[in-house]
């Protein structure tokens, strides 16, 4: 199916259905998934597993959102890539995220194909 | 016998008062009309001399009896104080004026006159109109906002399950119809919700110095997952020697970002894409000329002369709102620049766009490259 799978990725979003579908699709491609709640939990995952070489998280979100998640795994661990998700967002928020380091900026509604390409690409480079 | 100083001061006062001070009897015949006066009604003093008011109250509030109802007014008050009335000017338009109205009488205090003070008061009142619709557009803004955000999430999930159910079953499963359809409308709505915030990001905004190579760079870097998987080329060609154009960077972006989907949609199939800026003069005005062209099918003659209408798309029921071009070219009319669409020699098509610089100058939205992508 996935010549890239087993890689495991940290999967950060507050709507339990929306990190659900997440989940469904990279596993369906033999990716490893760990799931987070919101930026806190996701920060205490990468300190936990030291395998975690991509996060996949949406922007908005309680406690820590996705740009101070983005901010920290910079500067603690920078070999982990970060891909945001955002409903809708605004230019000026992607700039802003891709200058802190982000690997990509997905808009909800994505197809499932859109993530896989991307994280494919994130795991690559 | 000493000089009236004070007489004198009042005369000048009256007629050089950037107020306005009329007279008339009670024949409704005009006496007086000072400088003030002759430049909020555009008449000469002399024009209106032994005229009746009437040439400067509006024909519809003289027949609905405006006169009659301040004269029973002042009459019954002793004096109208700052009231708000519309008057016409010489041209024709109609002003609001903040009016105080009192009667002049004789020694043996009959009425023999009135005597108006007045201000034009029509710029402040557009102000306050304009300032109103400018919260109306705020708030309407950030309700689209708001509700594309909310909707953004569910819809995902709906379209991604879709897409799920849609991959482990084939043609001939009883559902496989059901499963297109749900994703369908879900990328109407998709659609549907972009239109609404662009045509809500359309606002008054702030005009500042923008670098049209910058933005082209930064469009070209979001979008480069995108031509890398449809094997598109971009060959660029920046002048160093063009100057900052004013004006609102989201909005600039916006109109480059919507040219270029459309090439980018326009080329399925891999193709190229070429950038060119370059300084432009004309009448001593300074632009900043793009040239983007791309080698996609290229546009029919018989659609060329619509592709800027609202509402008009060759693309499929529901991957289109019509939209695109015609918000990309209301963005270069406000920024006081133009843009033209053509048929690059029947390979392609080749949209200029020129800006004005902001030395130059005297005047003063969305990206979602979700599902389905509304612009033409």
């Amino acid at each position: 199916m996935n010549k890239d799978a087993k890689a495991t990725i940290l999967v950060v979003e507050d709507d339990p259905h929306m990190r659900h579908l997440l989940k469904i699709i990279l596993e369906k491609n033999l990716y490893k998934v760990i799931e987070a709640n919101d930026g806190d939990e996701a920060l205490a995952c990468l300190k936990k597993s030291s395998d975690i070489a991509l996060i996949v998280t949406d922007i908005k979100m309680p406690q820590r959102d996705g740009m101070e998640l983005l901010k920290t795994t910079v500067e603690k661990y920078p070999d982990v890539k970060v891909i945001l998700i955002t409903a809708f967002g605004e230019m000026e928020q992607y700039l802003d995220a891709m200058n802190m380091g982000a690997f990509e900026y997905l808009n909800k509604p994505f197809k499932n194909q859109q993530l896989l390409d991307m994280v494919k690409l994130a795991l690559k480079s | 016998m000493a000089f009236n100083f004070s007489k004198l001061a009042m005369q000048d006062i009256m007629r050089f008062s950037p107020d306005g001070y009329v007279i008339f009897d009670t024949q409704n015949i005009i006496h007086y009309f000072n400088k003030g006066a002759e430049e909020i009604f555009g008449y000469k003093a002399e024009e209106v001399a032994g005229k009746p008011i009437y040439i400067l109250i509006p024909e519809d509030l003289l027949r609905a009896g405006e006169l009659e109802r301040l004269q029973f007014m002042t009459d019954k008050y002793g004096r109208l104080e700052r009231c708000c009335v519309t008057r016409l000017h010489k041209n024709g338009a109609r002003l609001k004026l903040e009016l105080t109205r009192s009667p002049i009488m004789d020694e043996k205090g009959y009425i023999v006159g009135y005597e108006a003070i007045f201000r034009d008061i029509t710029k402040n009142i557009e102000f306050e109109k304009e300032l109103r619709l400018t919260e109306k557009i705020g708030a309407v803004n950030k309700l689209v906002n708001g509700l594309a955000h909310e909707l953004g999430t569910p819809l995902n999930i709906i379209h991604g399950h879709a897409e799920l159910v849609l991959g482990d079953i084939n043609k001939e499963h009883p559902h496989h119809e059901s499963i297109q359809t749900i994703l369908s409308a879900c990328q109407r709505m998709t659609a549907l919700i972009k239109s609404l915030r662009q045509f809500a990001s359309q606002k008054t905004s702030e005009q500042k110095p923008v670098f049209i190579n910058k933005v082209i760079e930064e469009l070209l870097n979001f979008l480069r997952i995108q031509l890398r998987k449809q094997k598109i080329e971009v060959q660029t060609e920046l002048s160093k020697d063009i100057s900052p154009i004013s004006g609102d960077k989201t909005q600039i972006e916006e109109i480059f970002l919507n040219v270029l989907m459309n090439s980018i949609q326009a080329m399925e199939n891999g193709g190229m894409i070429s950038i060119k800026t370059l300084p432009f003069k004309e009448e001593g005005m300074e632009y900043v000329a793009t040239e983007i062209a791309d080698n996609g099918p290229g546009i029919s003659p018989d659609t060329l002369p619509r592709i800027f209408e609202p509402f008009f798309t060759t693309k499929e029921v529901g991957k289109g709102s019509g939209l695109g071009l015609y918000i990309t070219h209301n963005l270069v009319q406000r920024h006081r620049g133009r843009i033209s669409i053509e048929d690059n020699a029947g390979s392609g098509t080749v949209v200029r766009i020129h800006l004005l610089c902001s030395h130059s100058k005297t005047l003063p939205q969305e990206r979602a490259f979700g599902i389905s992508e509304e612009r033409r």
